[in-house]
């Protein structure tokens, strides 16, 4: 056997164990998502939804759709390299690829209302368990800061 | 040399100084600039921001009376001389192969209707400019609504006008 044949050989055999590494990962399955993509806000629904509205709003989004019964709302901000496109396509009813943000809010008990927050990236739904959980965040922020102050404590007289 | 030096550096420092970015707004400055109240239950102050926006030109795309929520936008073409003007520049700059028009601006709000008590709301007005966010504290963006709050003002003081009273019917003879 030459060194040429070996030589061959050996190269075939490396590039057949590094084929393996080229996998890409396997996409995420609807309970992976929903796993992700769902929190749990201490508040009723429509508390919930109005401080999810102001988020959204927050963060630099416009709306594109909003519907208060079914709890969605639907929003998305251009990133500026779609400008231009933005512009020579017709505004909000352009093709352009922007960025956009759901949010889906429903009641689970009087007291608590579960959101799902679903981020896309011109198209590209974006797995992203931080940007998520930081909307989540800043929507308790606006919750807290929407609740009424506790009573003060009530002066004892005569005393 | 050796005494134009230092002077030189201390103007540099100067001018690096006044090159410093503004910090950003808190969410509480930004909330001071964009929300303001209006003495109207919820219902007539979304009428009334409707009404403001299609006054003002603005074309609306998402209204949702029961969640608060308005968004709109208006198209600002650019003057024939502008269009024309980019046009020949990018032309000559280009050597006639990239010539490129002013594509149009569009100008977008988004009101957001905050119900306070059952005769006064907050309203929330935030304007973009092709797609993104303008600051708050910009002159544009403080124009726009500006021009907004007051039509909208008007629109609640006109309908609290009284109904004239309709003219008393002739009596036959």
């Amino acid at each position: 056997m030459s060194a040429a044949r070996v030589m061959g050989a050996l190269c075939f055999a490396i590039a057949v164990l590094l084929l393996p590494a080229c996998e890409s990962t396997p996409p995420l399955s609807p309970t992976q998502w929903n796993a992700i993509e769902t929190r749990s806000v201490q508040a009723p629904r429509d508390e919930v939804l109005r401080a999810a509205a102001a988020v959204i709003l927050d963060q630099g989004y416009y709306f594109t759709a909003s519907d208060q019964g079914a709890g969605t709302m639907t929003a998305a901000r251009v990133p500026l390299v779609y400008q231009d496109q933005y512009r020579r396509t017709g505004g909000m009813r352009s093709s352009a690829p922007v960025d956009t943000i759901a949010v889906w809010v429903s009641q689970i008990s009087p007291a608590e209302s579960s959101m799902r927050i679903q981020l896309r990236e011109s198209g590209e739904h974006i797995a992203s368990d931080e940007r998520v959980s930081a909307f989540w965040n800043a929507v308790q922020r606006r919750l807290l800061a929407k609740s009424p102050p506790s009573d003060p404590p009530s002066r004892q007289e005569g005393v | 040399m050796n005494r134009l030096s230092p002077i030189l550096i201390s103007l540099a420092c100067a001018l690096l100084l006044g090159c410093e970015a503004s910090p950003p707004m808190t969410q509480t400055q930004v909330d001071a600039l964009e929300i303001r109240e209006i003495e109207a239950p919820p219902d007539r102050a979304y009428a009334a921001a409707s009404n403001a926006l299609l006054d003002s030109g603005y074309q609306l795309h998402v209204s949702d009376a029961d969640a608060g929520i308005i968004t709109a936008e208006r198209r600002v073409d650019p003057s024939v001389a502008t269009n024309t003007a980019k046009l020949l520049i990018t032309a000559i700059l280009t050597r006639g192969m990239a010539a490129q028009d002013q594509p149009p601006d569009y100008f977008g709000v988004c009101v957001e209707i905050l119900p306070r008590t059952a005769s006064a709301t907050a309203v929330r007005m935030q304007t973009y400019l092709n797609g993104r966010v303008e600051p708050a504290d910009s002159p544009a963006s403080q124009k726009t609504v500006q021009e907004l709050w007051t039509l909208m003002q008007r629109q609640v003081l006109m309908k609290d006008l009284p109904v004239p009273a309709a003219a008393p019917a002739p009596t036959a003879k």
